[in-house]
């Protein structure tokens, strides 16, 4: 930019700025173009149905049986609903936990390792963990419900299961979001005599509710869209739970609806076409909940004040319309409903009805109790017991981590030789290497990452930055999120018809790399805009104005102010969802993926092998390859954590420049 | 310009020379070349001895095959639109499916084996009535067929899976009106089957010949109506639950398809068919 002799910036001729917000809208537009292709392919593909069988006979009709022609859908939504209520009951809870240990109670160095040590959870491939649910989890869970559970494969195996694997989203996107509550907000409290408990509790996450909701949303927005895990452990059988909340019955979920019949389905058929339906119907529940959570999060932020906290219409909250003591005396008295009636579902799986109405009324007295000793007693003490509490269940969280981990390396270290890793497959994958599936899977990140990271980021920034708060951005906003828990394969099949049998259509027949890198970017870009957008979001106002101030142009206080100081949240962004994109496996098992190659393909219009492909293939269809199943698993582990790695040093360079 | 904007356009510029030039790349490099590449996938059954045949196969006929998976149906229409050579179906191909053109060879027939876990004792056969019993949920206990007392749980494929409707087929021509019962834990693959079965007591599960042989503990196979499934007993007809596995290609088989199907009807191919655990034509 032109400076005149006093070095102060001159207006007034074509600016660098103008041509950045170009980019950066064209970029974004971009992007709304393909969530659009996204949203017309899976609408499109479901009219048959809509019009075959009825919205409504399809929504509350109560068989699911494609092949006799019933297609009631109403259990499989059930599945779902349920299976996704258990895990987001244990995921959040100790997410937040953990989140919230990390930031606020955790020594600084520690921090360190706590961080990427939980991001690491998001390096393991779905498959991996479909593994762990069905040979340490079920059989632990037979253990310890033998009267109840026939299969082990159930609601409660299936909830367990999500839960743990949408720990690392919402632990990871908390954490970053209370880290970015500046410091004068946490001094000013303590000043005013508050215990380090007391900030954390109503100044700190009150004031990073946004980030923790957008967290909480990708959590569940994971669990939902999860395909191959819950399909192994939860059942699969298309009932309604008797009664509605027994846990350890056998539950569908749409997921795990879609993988197994979808394959099988002929294309075009009304099946096919009720199939997409069920996708929709899905994206409509994750539309319905991600509505709720910022609904949520705009009444909370007026209740605390926040920066953005005006809205045109709202609810009055409970406290405007009776009076702070009574509004409270009402929240206690549902929460202690609550528990009496969650204590009475329980029991009633396991006794009759007067144990049952027994042991709620004495948890419920026994949680009275408790609460009217905890207000006796001194804020030292409370705070004392709030970080012992904190610290289990980040024990718990490691401890969870560990024995995944655990088990993969036990049983896939016999595997590990120079063979293995540099080899070629033989005998049908019982033998041999898998070097074709670890460069395989080397290129699809790569190649994910080179799409998805620029259109990303870009369009993140863009959201975040130069876009006003229009119904249109919120729009797009709400679609990335919706995009966010749309199932992998659903995105393998777009990527199938759109980009395997359209796109590239002309270059090559057949599956390539380059399908499957472009699906894959497909699948991770909300989490990288919506990550980048609150990342940047969160920088406080004073910098961006301080940087104006002297004189910067607005973008050069994004690129040299902003940017910086957003780049860790960014990079917790790029880990997420580059660790996902190397383990997913319906994807790239529709655009790119082969079961045995006998050399590296040179060109990215061929297939290639893949680490968490060839992982499913060996455990699907090959008998006897338990070693080299966990062997490959531990290669792709280690892969994902090389990245992870490298990220987290990105991150945390990043981190030591600015600090608020 | 000030440096920023240099950068901004650096970076895009950058962004969109990375992206003419993979498309340069992937259009005018050393793509492959069509004539010696064969597009095979579909049925994940028939998947891994599909593998077995391209080891040798590759190097007989020096082309260079991909196989795929997807399942029976993905199989036969991207056959039918042409991203697939040839479509692998673990089942008899649909008359939609051959209104549009595809024509089919049967290379192998497979047999259905039930296996049960180990923790049942006492049985070692049952009728064809007896296991539709099981599955439309009329018999619920082991001890009712002579075995222990233990609760049945009852493990099959999903709904659409070629083993799947080879077994209800079977089931619905022994009780007319046969309907499985709703409480089944279902999956969507023979391994994931057979690891359901080893491991829940009292399991009862269907899985391909083949892969009942292989296992080694947990499980084992009982015979049906007195006829264990083996390659003869398929192959006269004795053992009941039986398939095609079929190769599907747009109009008669042509070049290299051709060759590959007429290699694995030789007797080397169909060797390779008996080693994967499936049954030879005889």
């Amino acid at each position: 930019m032109e400076t005149d002799s006093n070095g102060l910036a001159r207006k007034g001729r074509i600016s660098g700025d103008g041509i950045v917000r170009y980019a950066l809208t064209a970029v974004a537009s971009v992007t709304v173009l393909i969530i659009f292709f996204i949203f017309l392919f899976i609408f499109l593909n479901s009219t048959e149905a809509i019009s075959s069988v009825g919205l409504i006979e399809f929504l509350t009709g109560s068989v699911w049986e494609p092949l006799s022609g019933s297609f009631g859908a109403m259990p499989v939504i059930t599945g779902t609903v349920l299976v996704t209520i258990g895990s987001i009951a244990i995921a959040l809870p100790l997410g937040l936990g953990a989140a919230i240990f990390i930031s606020e109670v955790a020594p600084a160095n520690a921090r360190k390792v706590l961080k990427p040590l939980c991001e690491v959870f998001a390096g393991i491939p779905s498959v991996v963990y479909g593994f762990f649910g069905l040979v340490v989890l079920l059989p632990l869970l037979r253990a310890v419900f033998p009267e109840q559970l026939l299969f082990g494969s159930s609601w409660l195996a299936g909830s367990i299961l999500l839960g743990i694997m949408a720990l690392p989203t919402i632990i990871s996107v908390s954490e970053d979001a209370l880290r970015a509550v500046p410091l004068s907000y946490r001094e000013a409290s303590v000043a005013m005599g508050a215990t380090r408990w007391e900030t954390t509790r109503k100044v700190v996450v009150p004031a990073a509710i946004s980030g923790i909701s957008a967290a909480a949303i990708l959590g569940i927005g994971r669990a939902i869209g999860e395909t191959m895990a819950v399909m192994m452990v939860s059942g699969n059988a298309a009932i309604f739970p008797d009664p509605l909340w027994d846990v350890f019955s056998l539950v569908r979920t749409i997921t795990a609806t879609l993988a197994l019949e979808m394959p099988e389905v002929v294309v075009g058929s009304v099946h096919y076409s009720s199939l997409f339906l069920l996708a929709l119907i899905l994206m409509v529940m994750v539309f319905v909940v991600n509505y709720a959570a910022r609904a949520l999060v705009r009444r909370t932020r007026r209740r605390f004040g926040g920066e953005q906290a005006v809205g045109r219409f709202s609810l009055p909250t409970m406290r405007d319309v009776l009076g702070a003591q009574t509004a409270a005396r009402v929240r206690s008295g549902t929460a202690l409903t609550v528990l009496f009636a969650a204590s009475a579902m329980a029991a009633s799986l396991f006794t009759g009805p007067y144990l049952t109405f027994g042991s709620a009324a004495a948890v419920t007295v026994a949680a009275v109790i408790v609460g009217k000793v905890a207000r006796r007693l001194s804020p030292a003490i409370r705070q004392k017991a709030a970080h012992m509490s904190l610290l289990a269940v980040m024990a718990l969280v490691l401890a969870l981590l560990a024995v995944i981990i655990g088990d993969i390396v036990i049983k896939g270290l016999p595997a590990i030789s120079l063979e293995f890793i540099f080899g070629f497959p033989r005998d049908g994958g019982t033998s041999g290497g898998i070097y074709p599936a670890l460069v395989g899977t080397l290129k699809l990140v790569a190649g994910t990452a080179l799409i998805a990271l620029p259109l990303g980021i870009a369009s993140g920034v863009y959201l975040a930055e130069y876009a006003r708060d229009t119904r249109a951005t919120r729009i797009i906003g709400g679609a990335l999120d919706v995009l966010n828990g749309t199932p992998s394969v659903v995105f393998g099949l777009f990527g199938l018809v759109a980009v395997v049998g359209m796109l590239l259509s002309g270059l090559t027949t057949g599956y390539s790399l380059l399908a499957g890198c472009i699906t894959l970017a497909m699948m991770v870009l909300p989490v990288i805009i919506r990550t980048t957008e609150e990342a940047v979001s969160a920088v406080p106002h004073d910098l961006r104005e301080a940087s104006l101030a002297m004189g910067a142009t607005k973008w050069q206080t994004v690129a040299r102010v902003v940017l910086p100081a957003a780049l860790g949240g960014i990079m917790t962004g790029t880990i997420l969802s580059l660790g996902r994109a190397a383990g997913e496996t319906a994807p790239i098992m529709f655009t790119a993926a082969v079961a045995f190659q006998s050399s590296i393909p040179g060109s990215v219009l061929s297939p290639v092998m893949a680490l968490p492909y060839h992982l499913y293939y060996l455990s699907s269809e090959v008998p006897g390859s338990q070693t080299m199943q966990y062997g490959t698993a531990l290669v792709l582990l280690m892969v994902v954590l090389v990245m992870f790695a490298a990220a987290s040093v990105i991150r945390r360079r990043s981190e030591k420049g600015v600090r608020w | 310009m000030n440096n920023s904007t240099k950068m901004l356009t650096a970076v895009l510029l950058t962004a969109v020379i990375c992206i003419a030039g993979t498309y340069a790349v992937a259009a005018g490099g050393s793509h492959q070349d069509e004539s010696t590449t064969l597009n095979v996938g579909g049925s994940t059954t028939i998947q891994p001895m599909m593998v077995s045949f391209q080891e040798t196969f590759e190097g007989y006929a020096k082309v260079s095959m991909n196989v795929t998976s997807g399942g029976s149906s993905v199989g036969a229409n991207s056959t039918i639109n042409g991203t697939l050579d040839v479509g692998m179906c673990s089942r008899d191909l649909k008359s939609s499916e051959l209104e549009q053109g595809l024509v089919a060879h049967i290379i192998a027939k497979d047999g259905v084996s039930v296996i049960i876990n180990s923790s049942v004792t006492g049985v070692s056969s049952l009728t064809l009535e007896q296991i539709a019993a099981i599955y439309s949920g009329e018999i619920t206990n082991w001890k009712d067929v002579g075995g222990n007392d233990k609760e049945i749980a009852v493990i099959a494929r999903e709904d659409g899976s070629g083993t799947r409707e080879c077994f209800d087929t079977v089931m619905s021509s022994t009780v007319s009106g046969w309907k499985m019962k709703s409480v089944v834990s279902q999956f969507a693959s023979t391994g994931a089957v057979t690891n359901a079965v080893t491991s829940t007591p009292g399991a009862i599960g269907y899985v391909s010949l083949g892969a009942a042989e292989k296992i080694t503990s947990g499980a084992y196979t009982v015979a049906v109506d007195g006829v264990m499934p083996s390659v003869e007993t398929v192959n006269d007809g004795t053992y009941e639950i039986q398939r095609n596995l079929v190769l599907a290609t747009k109009g008669p088989a042509q070049g290299m398809a051709a060759l590959l199907i007429a290699w694995i009807l030789s007797d080397e191919g169909q060797k390779i068919v008996e080693e994967s655990g499936f049954i030879p034509l005889s």
